[in-house]
């Protein structure tokens, strides 16, 4: 660890250079790596915190339930949604860390506490089967949104590039999963997906058919491209999204720091 | 800073920190950090223990499922009014505790074996507010819609509420101003009443607070005007929001790190005038 | 302070163990007796609702059925009613629906209706969760929420076996609707945590975190600073290697679902307006004049004005609102001990136009929060159902202010 700065510029380092360089490594009485365990295991709590609430309340109902995840709404709601926190986390650990981690590390906080709350609440306390109301996964769409920070070291670019291939990579990673639910069926005579069957048998008295806001067709419809336009759409709204959590991140994370409220 | 000086002589026992006992010392696990662990393992308890609760006389047993039966009333509103009544008087106390404790250390010089001690508290207690946003934010929010989505709607004092609402959200508050208390009295460096209020701090309660308002805005909106149960609905974004002001917890890591910065510088210098002296 | 503290918490530990020892209570209502009465009583109305069994084994059916009708009084700041979703309330998915039809079409979703709409309909269920469930139809209408019919306690008894619900795919495939899928979604929540945590185990466990802050505060947002060490060509390389890693699996899992699940479609939305129910043709009337309510007595007394319209004697058979029936004394049943006296006679000639005097006593009124004291409109709603001689049925809504209080 301590000789990984060296790089191919052949030219001698400058004073400066070498003065952080000696600071990157310098040993510290106090600042042993016991502040890097507590900082990153209690962090997960608040950035979990964060990203579920943020989740939960722009993109719940299509997160809760299979019947939901349709190809007109889930991929431009979800995707705005779970991008903001990763992209607030994603400026925090960059500008204080310098590692290209943030949005993974909040991705594998959301994706644990997803879990408990689908297992702990979902499934032991309301009884639904885990198979109907599994939470997607952001983690392929995170780490893309990390690499292409690492490679462009430009907010704005991960914002465009990132924030678009985030939606896409969001998508396609949970058109996996969603796929056996899909498969076409019947009910009473009736053609539709399993994931409809699901939604109709595990009873849901509070959530009647009528809330569920998915593809319901249009005469607009051209070519039947829904789901094209909507990863188009998505995209764009991911990128919006980022912006929102890098106001987060500028504004009421890294901005206070140091400044005080003089009279009050 | 002005607090600090590098060889106090009339520094008393407690306030030089127990760094004397091995493995009790500012950095040590069983020693700056053990606050960390007690307060998390209490709120964690607490909250396990609820869950536990409402697995048992929430849903299948029926108790909690008609806010106008006897059973509720037995079950879950004597709850709700030990909850609430037990967080704060957790509030009172504790705070109670740091502010007339606080106004006897503020102005004593301080060791930076203690401070560093005191900083490891202060992200200890950091931990347990994460925590408690954890449980505010996730763990229990999972459940309120999991409940909601399956139950008819049944007045503000659902087994859900109760628990989160009127135990998780005031323990929210009870955490994010015990830790400025703390910061404020035995951080002055950082937090001393002479800098003013920080913003950091600011955020973060906010946070909390505007969670508690928003449970009187969403107990209404539901009551009067919203009939059925959308989660992503506009009507709840505003919870969002302490999601969103808790980012100031950042600024609490970076501005008590930047202290731990310049105490090591000053032990550096301490070090450079020892050698020189020898 | 320690004394205190562990004060604080004994005591409710204390008190949450003594409830947690004291037997385990029963309810029967699902929160809707926190509704206001004069709501409840003006929406939906639920009648001849029957329970084919109230045991069941895992996994056998029995059905629910019954008649509920929106009423014409459906108050205006509810705003009108277009979409309903009948279905059934139990403690979350202790029953499963396997079969639903209103007015004899089958109707998986959400259906259109109206003002006045009269639905008949029958609910397959089968029991899912061992135990005793108290399950109500319910009536859910856009915009007004979910409203309650008349409910039964289920028992669920344990098969012996573990609970499957296997339905059969358009392929022929059987497969069971507890499980479909899930193999698919746990493999891919692991492989993508596996990824994830590589990936930011890598940059935490070899490197220090807080010690570099001293560094990056110093240096500009864009740059690796790879000329001090804080990112490296290393640390460029291997997260290339990750990124290729997650961009190939990504390929790989798209081709393994294409040819798993060969067959796919949108997720459907079936809904209609079902065929209006055949009624008999309307030969009474009635209007409530006046209701009285008398707390002592718990005592509803209503005052109807009733005309005989057909060419048969017709008898009042009972009342009915929200999820209570109070049949005629001395003509029907009563129904849980409940029934209701009608004066002079329930029974109203043709031709003959006359005033009926209905008297409930029952405590249900006070305990079921139907009597809407302080509430902003005193109103109690309700539907009568008349019989004539011929066995034809007519079901009439009435409706009165509460004219005198007596609590």
């Amino acid at each position: 660890m301590a000789t990984t700065y060296t790089t191919t510029d052949a030219r001698p380092p400058d004073s400066r250079t070498e003065a952080l360089r000696a600071l990157l490594n310098r040993r510290y009485r106090f600042l042993d790596r016991k502040w890097d365990i507590v900082f990153w295991a209690t962090a997960v709590f608040v950035v979990a915190a964060a990203a579920d609430i943020t989740k939960l309340l722009f993109a719940g109902d299509w997160d809760f339930w299979t019947d939901w995840k349709d190809r007109q709404w889930w991929p431009i709601i979800t995707p705005f949604a779970v991008i903001i926190i990763p992209s607030a986390l994603q400026y925090i650990q960059w500008l204080a860390w310098r590692m290209p981690t943030g949005a993974t590390y909040t991705a594998l906080c959301l994706a644990v506490a997803s879990w408990i709350g689908r297992i702990v609440q979902w499934d032991w306390f309301a009884g639904f089967p885990l198979n109907f109301v599994w939470p997607v996964s952001i983690i392929a769409a995170a780490i893309w949104l990390d690499w292409v920070l690492l490679k462009t070291k430009s907010m704005v670019l991960t914002s465009l590039i990132g924030g678009f291939g985030f939606a896409l990579i969001l998508w396609f990673a949970n058109y996996i999963t969603l796929a056996p639910f899909l498969q076409p069926m019947e009910w009473m005579g009736l053609p539709m997906t399993v994931a409809d069957v699901q939604g109709i048998e595990y009873v849901r008295a509070q959530t009647p058919e009528y809330l569920r806001m998915i593809e319901h067709g249009s005469l607009r419809t051209f070519l039947g491209e829904t789901q094209y336009v909507s990863l188009a759409f998505g995209g764009t709204l991911a990128v919006a999204g980022y912006w929102i959590g890098q106001a987060i991140a500028r504004g009421l994370a890294i901005w206070p720091i140091g400044r005080y409220i003089k009279k009050f | 800073m002005a607090q600090t000086v590098s060889s106090p002589p009339r520094l008393r026992e407690r306030d030089q920190g127990p760094a004397h006992r091995p493995g009790r010392g500012p950095t040590d696990w069983l020693g700056g950090w053990r606050t960390m662990f007690v307060a998390c393992g209490l709120l964690l308890a607490s909250f396990l223990a609820l869950r536990v609760y409402q697995q048992f006389y929430a849903w299948y047993n029926e108790a909690g499922l008609n806010a106008a039966s006897p059973d509720f009333k037995k079950y879950w509103f004597s709850l709700f009014v030990i909850l609430v009544l037990l967080a704060g008087a957790i509030s009172v106390a504790w705070w109670g505790w740091l502010v007339i404790t606080g106004r006897k250390l503020i102005d004593k010089p301080v060791s930076r074996n203690e401070e560093v001690r005191r900083i490891a508290v202060f992200w200890g207690l950091v931990a347990a507010t994460s925590l408690t946003l954890y449980f505010m934010a996730s763990f229990f929010p999972n459940q309120d819609g999991v409940w909601h989505q399956t139950l008819v709607r049944d007045t503000a004092l659902t087994p859900s509420h109760i628990v989160m609402f009127f135990w998780a959200f005031p323990l929210g508050i009870t955490m994010t101003v015990g830790t400025y208390l703390y910061g404020r009295y035995r951080l002055p460096a950082v937090y001393g009443p002479e800098k003013g209020f920080p913003w950091s701090f600011f955020f973060l309660i906010a946070a909390s607070i505007t969670e508690m308002m928003q449970v009187a805005m969403n107990e209404w909106g539901h009551s009067l005007w919203i009939t059925e149960e959308i989660f992503a609905a506009p009507f709840h974004w505003p919870f969002v929001t302490y999601g969103w002001l808790a980012s100031g917890i950042f600024a609490l890591w970076a501005e008590t790190a930047g202290r731990l910065l310049q105490l090591e510088e000053q032990e550096a210098e301490k070090a450079t005038v020892e050698a020189s002296a020898a | 302070m320690r004394r205190i503290l562990s004060r604080l918490f004994v005591v409710p530990a204390i008190a949450l163990a003594v409830l947690l020892l004291a037997p385990a209570p029963s309810a029967n209502a699902h929160g809707e007796t926190a509704q206001e009465a004069f709501l409840r009583m003006g929406t939906v109305s639920f009648w001849d609702v029957k329970f084919s069994a109230t045991e069941v084994e895992q996994g056998e059916q029995l059905k629910v059925t019954g008649t509920a009708k929106i009423l014409e009084t459906w108050p205006e700041q509810l705003g009108e009613p277009e979409l309903g979703f009948i279905g059934v309330v139990a403690p979350g998915p202790v029953v499963i629906i396997k079969e639903r039809k209103i007015n004899g079409a089958p109707a998986p979703h959400a259906i259109e209706v109206h003002k006045g709409g009269v639905y008949n309909f029958e609910i397959t269920i089968a029991g899912r969760r061992p135990g005793r469930w108290h399950v109500h139809p319910i009536f859910g209408i856009h915009g007004a929420g979910s409203l309650l019919g008349p409910g039964q306690y289920i028992e669920v008894k344990e098969s012996g076996k573990a609970f499957t619900n296997p339905v059969k795919l358009a392929s022929g495939q059987v497969v069971d609707l507890e499980k479909v899928g899930m193999g698919d979604v746990a493999f891919w929540a692991v492989v993508w945590l596996v990824v994830g945590l590589v990936w930011l185990l890598y940059w935490i466990v070899p490197k220090r975190t807080v010690a570099r802050l001293p560094v990056t505060s110093q240096i500009p947002l864009n740059t690796d600073g790879m000329e001090y060490g804080l990112i490296t060509k290393r640390d460029h390389k291997a997260m290339n290697v990750i990124m290729a890693v997650t961009l190939v699996l990504l390929a790989g899992g798209w081709i393994y679902q294409a040819r798993a699940y060969p067959e796919k479609m949108p997720q459907q939305v079936l809904r209609f307006e079902p065929e209006p129910v055949a009624m008999t043709p309307s030969f009474v009337q009635a209007k409530a004049t006046e209701v009285r309510y008398d707390d002592a007595t718990h005592t509803v007394t209503m005052i109807v004005d009733v005309k005989n319209t057909g060419t048969r004697p017709a008898t009042l058979q009972g009342f009915t609102t929200t999820t209570l029936t109070f049949p005629t004394a001395g003509v029907a049943e009563p129904v849980d001990g409940r029934s209701m006296t009608v004066s002079p006679s329930p029974t109203v000639a043709p031709g003959q136009a006359t005033k009926l005097t209905l008297t409930i006593s029952d405590h249900v009124w006070r305990e079921e929060r139907l009597i809407p004291i302080g509430e902003s409109r005193m109103q109690i709603t309700g539907v009568l159902r008349f019989k004539d001689d011929a066995g034809a049925e007519n079901f009439v809504t009435v409706q009165s202010f509460i004219t005198s209080l007596s609590a």
